[in-house]
């Protein structure tokens, strides 16, 4: 059986030739994205959170 | 915790590719109050301690009009971001997800992180939309169908000859709520729109991924999109979409159009052809967030913002605002709020006791005119 595009792009990012539903890989990514939630905010009382 | 909590608690000490990271501010831009704008002190600081390259402050807008309007997005990428709706991406044939504070630490620290493979629903989405009738009428509507938990660590793919027929800035609103179902992803595999959209934008080279023929579906769900009319989401969940005249006549304090779902020209377009010539009810406040700067322009060039600010509309810089409940519009105790953003949960838009109905920005800004839920079909 052949691969969706979700599979095969998780599939080429972790150097697999395939991937199944369910199965673990560890993926190598291409891109972060990060916004107010990389801030510290440990000593803080309340921020909004983010979502 | 945050991020830099995170790298203080582990001691990590590098970030893996200062290139391959963007990094911005955009849900409570300018900061609204003294937390706020500590966070972005400490943002800033990181930024600088690691040599963050892509680093666009609060310049430009919201990170989902931004990554892909800028073309850091390829088809064929695997993007995670730190914020849930960063599904949005994967209307450029991309797989793009969201996620919390301490999977970004270290995906930020080596550049990998463990999934679990989804498996993919398949959408499959037909017939021409009735004027009016917009992608966040589709995405509503499809919550509606299968719930908040309906697609639950699933890879939701939209597909079908509406979702050829529809623009970018409308894929881009269905990838958006895939979250809102559950959704690891939502997707589109790319065509000649997708091509068109990042040959303009994405300066590296990509290869795009298509579906293999025979590749395996957990599901196929059909949705008649001719048939569709515009939905509107009660309070306090999007899986409660009924089509607007289920709801029609109830009335409204606020009407909101913006957010990372319904912030683009597209829907500015939309809502700026119902408000042209006319006037925000009396006792309503309308409030315009173009999602970008780049939005933003276009929308002044094309006089957009002319007709929202003579209609009555206050316009504000690119934020996520009022959609959090951060600042720039938050609801009193027994208000009623009509917005084309992507969560009406209790308390999303300020007090818990106020209600946001969910809608596109054709059936906000229709509302907005009457002051009550109406249909937009009555302005097409």
């Amino acid at each position: 059986m052949g691969m969706t595009l979700s599979e095969k792009i998780l599939a080429s990012h972790s150097g697999r030739e395939r991937v199944e539903p369910g199965e673990i890989v560890n993926a190598k990514v291409d891109l972060v994205m990060v916004h107010e939630m990389l801030g510290n905010t440990a000593r803080l009382r309340a921020v909004p959170d983010c979502a | 915790m945050r991020i830099a909590d995170i790298y203080e608690e582990l001691g990590l000490d590098r970030v893996w590719d200062p290139e391959r990271v963007v990094a911005l501010i955009d849900h409570w831009t300018p900061a609204p109050n003294i937390d706020a704008a500590v966070v972005h002190a400490t943002c800033r600081r990181f930024v600088r301690k690691y040599g963050i390259k892509n680093w666009l402050d609060m310049r430009e807008g919201i990170c989902h009009a931004v990554l892909p309007e800028k073309g850091f997005v390829k088809p064929g990428d695997l993007v995670v971001g730190s914020d849930s709706h960063t599904t949005t991406y994967g209307a450029l044939g991309a797989f793009a997800t969201g996620m919390g504070a301490t999977d970004m630490a270290i995906v930020l620290a080596t550049g990998e992180i463990w999934f679990k493979v989804p498996p993919t629903i398949k959408f499959n989405i037909e017939g021409k939309l009735q004027p009016m009738v917009m992608g966040k009428d589709i995405i509503l509507h499809i919550i509606g169908e299968i719930g908040v938990e309906g697609a639950s660590y699933k890879a939701m793919e939209f597909a079908g000859s509406t979702v050829r027929e529809l623009s970018m800035d409308a894929r881009f609103t269905l990838c958006n709520m895939a979250i809102e179902a559950g959704g690891k992803t939502g997707i589109i595999e790319p065509d000649e729109k997708t091509m068109k959209w990042v040959e303009e934008r994405v300066k590296q080279p990509f290869k795009p991924v298509f579906n293999d023929p025979d590749a395996e579906y957990e599901e196929v769900i059909d949705v008649d999109a001719a048939k569709l009319e515009p939905q509107v989401a009660k309070p306090p969940s999007p899986e409660n979409s009924v089509p607007v005249s289920e709801v029609e006549g109830t009335k409204i304090d606020q009407a909101f159009i913006g957010s990372c779902t319904n912030g683009r020209l597209e829907d500015l377009r939309v809502a700026a052809r119902i408000l042209d010539g006319r006037e925000v009810a009396s006792m309503v406040r309308a409030i315009v967030i173009p999602a970008s700067k780049e939005v933003y322009m276009k929308a002044m060039k094309e006089g957009l913002i002319e007709t929202f600010l003579k209609a009555g509309c206050v316009v504000c810089n690119p934020t996520c605002g009022p959609c959090i409940g951060a600042h720039l519009g938050l609801l009193a105790p027994g208000e009623v709020c009509i917005s084309s953003s992507n969560r009406n949960f209790v308390g999303r838009m300020g007090s818990k006791d106020a209600k946001i109905y969910l809608a596109s920005p054709a059936t906000v800004a229709a509302s907005a005119v009457t002051g009550e839920i109406t249909d937009p079909r009555r302005f097409a």
